[in-house]
């Protein structure tokens, strides 16, 4: 049988986030490359879910004014134990 | 790549930030703001929603993690640190206006489910939408409506990897939660994202 080690859509679902991020190990990382090659809709599935990671990982950070860390940093000082 | 990988060198800066503030040298208040503010006002306002929220947990953490300073064992670790005191003050913080959603995300409604006839799920396939779209207009609305929709325990883990660049390791350890808890809830949070975005570029 040539599927005899392969991994099913669902059981596959829970490694995405790990093989995304470089963190599964070898044999599970082949499985999955070898199914989202026969499966058009895992494919999408991941290539979707890595699309969503990056724009979160994309958004920019909130602007901090130079009055509030001067703000901040005085009243950190006044804090400052003797 | 690691993120904690990339945070190998500034851990060397923040041990000696660490020790001048503990010595209590009054020139070490405004590096100390400078590195940390920008960094948990953007955490604030992620877990938080709200700008005025997001201030007064910089604050709040800021001075907390700054009286407490006496209590870290490893000036190196004053990153994580200063996002433990964070995460706290951010989780017993009621969102303004806003009931906090509760409960935990069930894969079984994330996943994708047979199609018509038990044949294969139709997946649609908009990976291809620009990154500069989603980061403007009503798709970053949407996705930051996401975001803060998620259970508090699993938006932190989100923030705290995919916004922060924190490793799973400080990441667990800031949460007093085990790695695997953290990586469990983060690829849930990814998810109910992915579903959300599905749901409108679909
Ligand atoms: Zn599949």
């Amino acid at each position: 049988m040539s599927h005899a080690h392969s991994m099913s859509c669902r059981d596959m679902a829970a490694y995405l986030s790990d093989y995304l991020d470089g963190e599964l190990q070898a044999g599970l990382r082949a499985l999955i490359d070898e199914h989202r090659g026969d499966c058009p809709p895992c494919e999408a599935f991941i290539r979707t879910l890595a699309r969503t990671v990056e724009a979160v990982r994309a958004q920019p950070r909130e602007p901090l004014s130079s009055a509030l860390k001067k703000s901040l940093a005085d009243s950190l000082r006044r804090a400052r134990r003797p | 790549m690691d993120p904690a990988a990339a945070d190998k060198r500034p851990g060397d800066g923040d041990r000696a930030l660490a020790e001048a503030l503990i010595a209590g040298r009054p020139e070490a208040f405004e590096p100390f703001v400078e590195r940390f503010g920008p960094l948990i006002l953007s955490f604030g306002r992620r877990m938080c929603g709200q700008r005025a929220d997001a201030e007064e947990v910089l604050q709040e953490t800021l001075m907390k993690a700054y009286l407490s300073l006496k209590d870290l064992r490893d000036p190196g670790a004053l990153k994580t640190w200063v996002y433990r005191v964070a995460a706290n003050a951010c989780l017993k913080m009621r969102r303004r206006g806003k009931s906090e959603p509760k409960g935990e995300i069930s894969l079984e409604e994330l996943l994708p489910r047979a199609g018509e006839g038990g044949g294969p799920p139709q997946i649609a396939d908009w990976s291809n939408v620009p990154l500069e779209r989603l980061l403007q207009g009503e798709l970053k609305a949407k996705l930051e409506e996401a975001i803060l929709s998620l259970p508090k325990d699993y938006r932190i883990v989100l923030v705290l990897r995919d916004q922060e660049g924190l490793g799973t390791r400080d990441t667990a350890e800031i949460l007093g939660i085990s790695g695997n808890l953290a990586k469990v809830r983060l690829h849930r949070a990814r998810l109910a994202l992915r579903k959300a975005l599905d749901g409108y570029l679909s």
